[in-house]
């Protein structure tokens, strides 16, 4: 079993008046080759839960396994060593371009796998090869990360965390203040990473995202998880109920679907999609 | 009457580097207007620059009839506000209450009526609970209703968006603009400009303008903008989902009437 | 990270709470003169002091700070304590009050000298208690207005108080915002592998620069967009302003300037004119 969570809580500031409660008896697996999605409103427990994955935070009941590693609430089972684990998970944050802090773009994409034990030559070398695979050319290498625009940054820091050839991506709303264009092309690079072999698991309040590019979705509302199914099974559930939006394509199948209309869920996957089912539900 | 008027607006933060050319329009007093254009494309400049925060300009802006000039900066100033895109960087008090407060202290509002204008804000974007609160107790679309309390409180006459609900989550963003739209059913005469990536909220704007590269691409009411569509695509824009149904419809062979303007009566026109 | 005791604010409302900052500040200082004012004879000073520190604790018990966190914050004194009476067993006093309670070949302590020990620590006790009564107590904000109070026939000499007044209370609003950056940052460089507590020295420094420039960067760009936002509100530093929170003067503001005042006096007067409380009684027995 790659990612398993078995009965994993969760409290901040344990036994103090700000205690609180992230995540309650969460129990779930992640296949290897998945592009999971984790929704979930503000404040469901989605970002504590992938920091148990990195071994950022330990759980406070109940055992996490990421392949042969153990993060256990258990001190005496758990594992010491989290150098192999986070070269094996990677994890982008939020706006992660406030992480930048090298001279050049290169040397920042290669501070990760220098710091797993990369000589400098390897670890240029792997920045190299990640940058290009985030759409950035040889003409940034050299390059300030701070004059780059806004979506470029985040490239770079992306590409940071490719460079260490993670078995498992993990990427935080990544799509957050970029326009729609570099949204979509955002999201067709980690289409590309999960073809490529790896395990995406993509953090998102956007259900157009989902719907367009998951294979799976888990839906975490306080701190529990109250759904694992496949994307389009969330049609026709009312998502309203976690503070998540039916992507409108949706809303409107769905109303059209009460007055007679019958659509194919399974292929509903754009508007093109859509007027498609609606021109053949009006030739009968 | 014209509430902005911008007249061969140009800016460049580095010589020849235009980041607006030449552009011009105007605003009706109530009008609400959706700027949309892609990262770069010198939407948040243009805002920036009706705002007094760009001097350096050329070119005219008259805002309610005031040329943007140094000597006319405060009064132009205390007639519009703006909400920019991060919450943190925009949260001046140290509580709900003190930031609703900050734009009053600078006008030399008399500290008697302050408490009054803060609850009546408070009140009005949800947030008359969470006065003695500090920010970093409130979420990104909190912080955003107070700044709105913040600006209302200077009773302006225009207020900008800035990107303002492109930071928060669907729920943050939707109290957003719902509030908006209530604020804007209650006081006719308050004109918006929305800086925004939301081509779904552009859609019900009575104006869109496009910006590509610095310069005015498209502008007009949405049905027209968006129905360009190849030209938005090739600078990479979206289109709203009904303008996007509608085009997808017509390649398939359903060919819907000019009358059907939006979802609902695009339902009744495909369910009759 | 949220475990400065000393110095965080308690929300309750309590009359301590209810004072005004300004008479807070000066009543402190006057509670803090009378607690390092000497007295002529130990059991004065046991007299007076403890007198003290039962008032210092019944004020700080007042504000309702939790016991923890006092205890938290006076933990770190133990250190000093055996620092203090390391050095005053070595380094031999002269003077002999209290009677000798050693004395291996030569070298000989007096107990006078673990007296003077614990009456500093005391006192470093009491100071501690009343920084905390008042930061527990008072709104850093409300610390910030009764400063710029007291910093205003500065502007005599051109000092900005008001300015001054409004960089504390932005700083002291972005310290939270401040501390979610660096954590952010911190389990960003710690996912790419760095770890901040272990490892080489240099590969250490190399850690924390990962964390200090990207905080650096990300402040420059929220001080100049809270700049932007701030001029969009019509703020102009030098320009006139009126006021929100206002500080009130009550009458019970009046009566806790007054009890300070005369605890300080009272010290002083017992201090001046080396009065021994215990001799006058043995005179007044006679």
């Amino acid at each position: 079993m790659p990612i398993k969570f078995e009965n994993v809580s969760y409290v901040y500031s344990k036994g103090t008046p700000m205690e609180k409660q992230a995540l309650s008896c969460v129990d779930l697996e992640i296949l290897e080759g998945e592009f999971l999605a984790l929704v979930g409103r503000t404040g469901c427990g989605k970002s504590t839960l992938v920091q148990h994955l990195n071994a950022l935070l330990n759980p406070t009941q109940g055992t996490v396994y990421i392949d042969s590693f153990v993060n256990s609430a258990d001190k005496k089972k758990r594992d010491k060593k989290t150098h192999p684990l986070r070269k094996n998970v990677g994890l982008v944050f939020q706006f992660p371009e406030y992480q930048l802090f090298e001279e050049t773009v290169v040397k920042d994409v290669a501070f990760g796998p220098k710091n797993f034990g990369d000589d400098k030559e390897t670890a240029l070398a792997k920045a190299r090869e990640a940058l290009l695979r985030v759409g950035l050319d040889e003409s940034f290498f050299e390059r300030s990360p701070f004059e780059l625009s806004g979506g470029e940054k985040r490239r770079v820091a992306i590409a940071g965390v490719l460079a260490m050839n993670p078995k498992y991506l993990v990427v935080d709303e990544p799509t957050a203040g970029l326009d729609p264009a570099g949204a979509k092309e955002m999201m067709d690079l980690f289409r590309n990473v999960h073809q490529s072999g790896t395990t995406v698991i993509l953090v998102t309040h956007d259900m157009d995202l989902v719907l367009a590019y998951c294979s799976d979705v888990i839906v975490l509302d306080h701190g529990k998880v109250v759904k694992t199914c496949k994307p389009v099974d969330l049609f026709g559930d009312d998502v309203t109920q976690y503070s998540l939006q039916q992507p409108m394509l949706f809303d409107f199948a769905k109303s059209l679907g009460e007055k007679g209309y019958s659509f194919d869920a399974a292929t509903l996957r754009d508007v093109s999609s859509l007027a498609k089912q609606i021109a053949q539900g009006r030739k009968k | 009457m014209k509430i902005v008027e911008v007249k061969h607006l140009s800016y460049c933060y580095v010589e020849d580097k235009f980041a607006l050319k030449d552009v011009s329009f105007s605003l009706e007093e109530g009008s609400y207007c959706c700027l949309i254009g892609h990262n770069g494309s010198g939407k948040s400049t243009l805002a920036k620059c009706l705002m007094g925060l760009q001097p350096d300009f050329d070119g005219e802006i008259t805002l309610f009839g005031l040329p943007l000039l140094r000597k006319n900066i405060y009064a132009i100033r205390s007639k519009v506000g703006i909400v920019f895109q991060n919450p943190d960087n925009q949260f001046v008090g140290s509580t709900v209450a003190d930031d609703i407060a900050f734009g009053l202290e600078n006008k030399c509002v008399p500290h008697e009526e302050m408490q009054s204008i803060i609850e009546r804000f408070a009140q009005e974007t949800g947030m008359l609970d969470y006065l003695d609160r500090e920010p970093s107790m409130l979420s990104g679309g909190q912080k955003q209703r107070v700044a709105i309390a913040g600006v209302l409180a200077m009773g302006p006459d225009l207020i900008i968006f800035d990107e303002a609900t492109s930071m928060l989550d669907p729920k943050g963003k939707k109290e957003i603009i719902d509030l908006v739209h209530r604020l804007r059913a209650q006081n006719p005469k308050l004109t918006v400009l929305s800086i925004t990536h939301d081509v779904e909220e552009a859609a019900r704007a009575d104006e869109v303008i496009v910006l590509n590269e610095g310069q005015l691409f498209l502008q007009g009411k949405p049905e027209e903008v968006f129905s360009h569509q190849a030209e938005l695509e090739s600078i990479r824009l979206e289109t709203p989902f009904f303008y996007s149904l509608l085009a997808e419809l017509k390649k398939n062979g359903v060919n819907v009437p000019d009358s059907v303007k939006d979802l609902s009566s695009l339902e009744a026109f495909l369910c009759r | 990270m949220n475990n400065f005791a000393l110095g965080k604010y308690v929300p309750y409302d309590t009359w301590v709470h209810r004072l005004d900052a300004r008479v807070k500040i000066i009543a402190v200082i006057m509670l803090m003169v009378a607690v390092f004012f000497p007295l002529s004879t130990w059991s004065m000073t046991l007299l007076v002091q403890g007198t003290l520190l039962v008032l210092i604790s019944v004020i700080l018990a007042c504000t309702k700070t939790p016991l923890h966190s006092i205890l938290t914050s006076l933990r770190s004194l133990w250190v000093m304590v055996l620092f203090l009476l390391l050095i005053y067993i070595l380094v031999p006093k002269a003077e002999n009050t209290l009677g000798i309670a050693w004395s291996v070949n030569g070298w000989t302590v007096y107990w006078d000298s673990f007296a003077e020990a614990a009456r500093i620590v005391v006192r470093l006790v009491m100071m501690i208690m009343l920084a905390m009564a008042l930061t527990s107590s008072t709104k850093p904000l409300d610390l910030t207005y009764a400063l710029q109070w007291y910093f205003t026939p500065l502007k005599v000499i051109r000092f900005p108080a008001e300015e001054f007044a409004m960089t504390i209370s932005i700083a002291l609003r972005f310290i939270p915002t401040l501390l979610e950056d660096a954590l952010r940052v911190m389990r960003a460089q710690s996912s790419r592998g760095v770890d901040f507590a272990h490892g080489r020295l240099s590969k250490r420094i190399v850690g924390l620069t990962s964390l200090i420039v990207p905080l650096f960067v990300s402040s420059f760009i929220r001080s100049e967009e809270l700049a932007n936002a701030m001029e969009c509100r019509c703020y102009d530093p030098r320009g006139k302003r009126t006021r929100y929170r206002k500080l009130r003067f009550h009458w019970g503001d009046l009566v806790a300037f007054l009890f300070a005042g005369a605890v300080m006096a009272g010290v002083i007067v017992l201090s001046a004119l080396h009065v021994d409380l215990f001799a006058l009684m043995g005179i007044v027995a006679l």
